[in-house]
């Protein structure tokens, strides 16, 4: 059926407020669909939503307890973390001892995800968002629980509840082995890099930034390390930063600096008797059969290390902890935690940067979310509610979060929503053990998809999502979306019943004009959209479809050729 | 930070029509005066004490050597190229040796410059962008848009350090590994970019009634305008591939890097190009310095051999740095830590020849210079990282004022 009314109602001034346009009610059914899930909201949503507005936030509430919200949790802080890698690089888990068998797409979805599913627990089960830094549990499946050696139900769910139970503190991501093989540090960097990852990202202070005067200060010469110990403790300009990054580094040295994916395969080679092991050497390095699954990252013996290079002691900007799970504590009651959290998650999902909110926004959502007890789904319903979410366009002083752009992980789930079709590579090579790819998702991977063309987070480099069009994206979309559109195409002009197809569901298949390509078209373009083209628009589509006719003769190919079109429009990439 | 200049976004696509979005720039367009870019990045931070800073009769400054083995030519020395002192090992080295005794003669070479950054992050952000922030695009991508407009791509990168803030429309890469070769270069022979005009056609009209819904004179309108941009550089690129066989892929080394970078320049894709070579953070044994300068050497000398055999060493600005360089002595694990001074080297492009400006003493801290000729001055000041961005840019003839309002350039950099 064609909709006959217009695709997009003219902008609607309101009369209370000028200059500010609001969305139609479908619009911003999309947006927030498209925020919350990455998926465009399904036919019988949109007719409540139509029939009734106030629909809308039962719909939130529903989307909120979806599988894809889930997902959504878990790409954003994957974008704020990095913790999945699929650059192939030194973090991989070697498919050898229990992971035999197992292929690399499997095994860095895994660990790249075991962390990201504590946090997507959290939020969907409605526990206090500060969980995240204090929970004493983890999520294991398969994989992680034979590569970390933590406890493992085979008859339950794939992804579990379990706990660490090699000694290790308990404080939910700050706990995480990924965490720490994902972010290495260096000898002499002595943690530093992750505590100031942790800063940057739970409290929104970014140490290693704050500015560093050291053309205006004497420096001692640095002739031994001991001189640049003393030079942290003594220059006012090193002080300013390491006062506060140093004691929260000091509470990591349980973790080692590094466990390659070449130190797993060495123990392995050397037969991984799994035999008592000795007293640690000193230095944080992998020894033994720590390589050996279940890896131990962890050493308790280890906390106390920073004693021997000299360092400050485990602390919280001046606060002294005991071990991490106090860290865990003192992060979660830090007042800077609950804005940081407000800022990241609105920043994330408005597109905009952290910073650039301003405190208008922001403090009426931290009222909120703390009196929720830090629930984030309340948050993050407060967020898509909002007026400014809700705003089309706005004068400039006020802050909205405008025109947004599919990223990479919410046009996969797009895609496969709305045709069916995974971007999936071609698992060819043998003799590849122990890293043989499998199949991997063309969308989401790193190394061999097109993850970083289409603007995600880049092997730990790109610190946020990449929002803007490039020519690479517009390249990689353009050849996945026409793999997509073949497939579909080919998939549903086999299937003689229309009924049972994905998407050609208004003609026989041989058809090369008349109403039920109109009908068609109309169908196309409201499944894909979500919106009703208007008459102008069928008729582009079917001077489109017949273009293709005379140049091919072929209404397999005319079809491939709109579906295409469709999936490229920019009411699809934009919402 | 604003866009000064947004000639692309400017234009008309839709009144220009299918034609005008395929194939800018490519052979039909003279190739104007500008110069060419490339920023050769080692990433990680180099030890300076290796090659072009030399300290080796500084003894409390840990210079390469210092485990030398019997053989005969295993000698860390300074030898003179013209005016610069530069370290060579025959052995371990010989890569350097072997690029200045070539090339030394067109190098503009600058020590001591100042960072203020020790943390790679903050200090890459510095060198590249000449800012604070990650959210502003480097000097490659800003040379870009000002000298590539016309040309199928801004700015060109190999590696992933490429900072494309808000001009990322104007930019592209080669992916992780062989992303872009792959699609431009599909190996099942299929097109499936292959795009029909009326396609192209109806995608320009359907953005053209987007943005009368969505346009708001503001963030929106820039995303639209962004879409054109990528849309017709995408299909500039595409159509340089179909009629040139470049290779985009990432390439394993720097040296490889270099014919595909000098292709790329010949075709007129770009006029700025990135190439990277990774891994200088060396704070565990500081005698991987010596492979990765060998290398590196090796990849900008090739660099070098390549853009003179193409005839574009004149016109092609090379500048080689990274984002900080090495403590004076060695850590407790053999390696050296971060010290917040650069180091710049420049060839090509009307950069001057056979000159060194700037310093560090015999603490490896940089040594103050009058600005207005770049000789050592105590009266004078530490050339600061978005001095030199600014003076290059104002070398290639761009204004840099707008980009870096806060910044005075260092004229006499390049004069």
């Amino acid at each position: 059926m064609i909709v006959s009314c217009t695709a997009a109602p003219p902008p609607t001034p309101d009369p209370g407020e000028p200059g500010i346009v609001w969305l139609s009610e479908r619009e911003r059914l999309i947006r927030i669909s498209m925020i919350l899930r990455g998926l465009r909201p399904e036919p019988e949503a949109i007719e409540a939503v139509l029939d009734d507005p106030g629909a809308l936030e039962g719909l939130v509430e529903t989307w909120l307890s979806s599988e894809a919200f889930g997902a959504t949790v878990r790409d954003m802080h994957n974008a704020q973390l990095a913790l999945r890698d699929s650059s192939g690089g030194s973090g991989q888990l070697p498919a050898v001892g229990p992971l035999q068998g197992w292929s690399q797409a499997e095994l860095d979805t895994a660990r790249g995800e075991a962390p990201l599913k504590l946090v997507e627990a959290i939020v969907l089960e409605g526990h206090p968002y500060s969980e995240i830094v204090t929970a004493d549990w983890m999520m294991a499946d398969p994989i992680t629980a034979a590569a970390y050696g933590v406890p493992y139900d085979p008859e339950g769910p794939r992804w579990q509840r379990s706990a660490w139970i090699d000694g290790r503190p308990r404080a939910g991501l700050l706990s995480s082995t990924q965490l720490y093989r994902r972010h290495l540090a260096e000898a002499q960097d002595f943690n530093r890099s992750r505590a100031n990852l942790l800063a940057r990202v739970l409290l929104c202070d970014a140490i290693s930034d704050r500015p560093l005067d050291i053309s205006a200060v004497e420096l001692p010469l640095w002739d031994d390390p001991s001189t640049v110990a003393n030079a942290l403790d003594t220059v006012e300009t090193c002080v300013n930063c390491h006062q506060s990054l140093d004691p929260l580094a000091s509470t990591l040295f349980g973790f080692k600096r590094s466990l390659y994916s070449k130190d797993i395969e060495r123990a392995y080679e050397q037969g991984c008797v799994h035999a008592p092991v000795p007293a640690p050497p000193e230095d944080g390095l992998v020894y033994g059969d720590d390589a050996c699954y279940p890896l131990r990252i962890h050493r308790p013996e280890n906390e106390s290390l920073y004693l021997d290079f000299g360092l400050r002691p485990p602390g919280f900007y001046g606060q002294p902890v005991e071990d991490l799970e106090d860290l865990g504590e003192a992060i979660a009651g830090d007042d800077r935690f609950v804005t940081c959290t407000v800022r990241r998650f609105t920043g994330y999902l408005t597109q905009t940067h952290p910073d650039d909110l301003p405190e208008s926004v922001i403090s009426p959502l931290e009222a909120s979310f703390r009196a929720s007890g830090l629930d984030a789904r309340q948050l993050v319903r407060e967020i898509v509610l909002s007026d400014e979410v809700r705003i089309l366009r706005a004068p400039p002083d006020r802050w909205i979060p405008g025109l947004q752009t599919a990223g990479p992980d919410q046009l996969q789930r797009s895609l496969e929503a709305l045709t069916g079709h995974q971007a999936l590579s071609t698992p060819g090579e043998t003799d590849c053990a122990p890293y043989c790819p499998g199949q991997i998702d063309l969308l989401l991977n790193e190394e061999r998809g097109y993850f970083s063309l289409l603007g995600g987070v880049d092997g730990g480099f790109n610190q946020a999502p990449l929002t803007l069009p490039t020519p690479s994206q517009q390249l990689a979309w353009s050849r996945l979306s026409a793999e997509a559109a073949r497939e579909v195409v080919e998939r549903d002009l086999a299937e003689p019943d229309p009924a049972r197809r994905t998407l050609l569901t208004q003609i026989v298949g041989d058809e090369t004009g008349g109403a039920p390509i109109e009908a068609q078209l109309g169908a196309l373009s409201e499944h894909l959209l979500s919106l009703p083209p208007a008459e102008d628009e069928i008729a582009e589509l079917v001077d489109l479809f017949q273009s293709e006719i005379r140049r091919s003769g072929d209404p397999a190919s005319a079809w491939r050729l709109i579906v295409t079109a469709l999936l490229r429009d920019p009411a699809f990439l934009h919402y | 930070m604003p866009r000064p200049h947004s000639s692309l976004t400017r234009r008309s696509l839709l009144g220009a029509g299918t034609a005008a979005l395929l194939a800018p720039g490519l052979g039909a367009i003279p190739r104007a005066s500008r110069r060419n870019l490339i920023l050769v990045f080692a990433e990680g931070g180099w030890d300076t004490c290796y090659s072009l800073d030399p300290k080796l009769d500084v003894p409390q400054i840990v210079s390469p050597g210092i485990d030398a083995t019997p053989h005969p030519d295993d000698v860390d020395q300074i030898e003179w190229f013209g005016e610069l002192p530069i370290v060579v090992n025959p052995i371990r080295r010989p890569a350097v040796g072997a690029f200045f005794a070539e090339h030394g003669h067109r190098i503009t070479l600058v020590n001591g410059a100042w960072s203020g950054a020790v943390g790679h992050p903050l200090a890459r952000r510095r060198l590249l962008t000449g800012t604070e922030s990650g959210r502003n695009p480097d000097l490659t991508v800003i040379y870009g848009v000002e000298a590539g407009s016309e040309l199928p791509i801004g700015a060109f990168s190999f590696s992933r350090w490429q900072h494309r803030g808000t001009l990322s429309a104007s930019t592209a890469r080669t992916g992780s590994t062989d992303q872009l070769d792959v699609l431009l270069y599909p190996s099942d022979g299929v097109d499936e970019l292959a795009e029909p005009d009326a396609l192209t056609e109806l995608r320009l009209r359907r953005i053209a009634r987007f943005r009368e819904r969505w346009g708001d004179g503001g963030p929106n309108d820039t995303r639209l305008d962004a879409e054109l941009e990528s849309i017709e550089r995408a299909a500039g690129l595409r159509a340089l591939a179909r009629g040139d066989a470049l290779t985009l892929a990432k390439p394993p080394t720097l040296a490889d890097s270099a014919p595909q970078a000098v292709d790329l320049l010949r075709a007129g894709a770009t006029r700025s190009i990135l190439l990277a070579q990774e891994g200088f953070d060396t704070h565990s044994n500081t005698h991987h310095q010596d492979s990765l300068q060998q290398d590196l050497f090796t990849g900008v000398h090739a660099l070098a051999q390549h853009l003179e055999a193409a005839g574009l060493l004149d016109d092609t600005l090379v500048m080689v740095t990274s984002e900080m360089t090495r403590t004076p002595a060695l850590n407790s694990m053999g390696g050296k830590d971060h010290w917040p001074y650069l180091s710049f080297l420049f060839f090509g492009g009307g950069a001057p020849a056979n000159r060194l400006l700037g310093g560090t003493d015999d603490r490896m801290e940089g040594r103050p210079v009058d600005l207005a000729t770049g000789a050592l001055w105590d009266g004078g000041a530490l050339p600061r990282y978005d001095q030199i961005l600014a003076g290059v840019l104002e070398h290639l003839d761009v204004d840099p004022g707008p980009w870096w309002p806060q910044t005075s350039s260092w004229g006499g950099l390049l004069r």
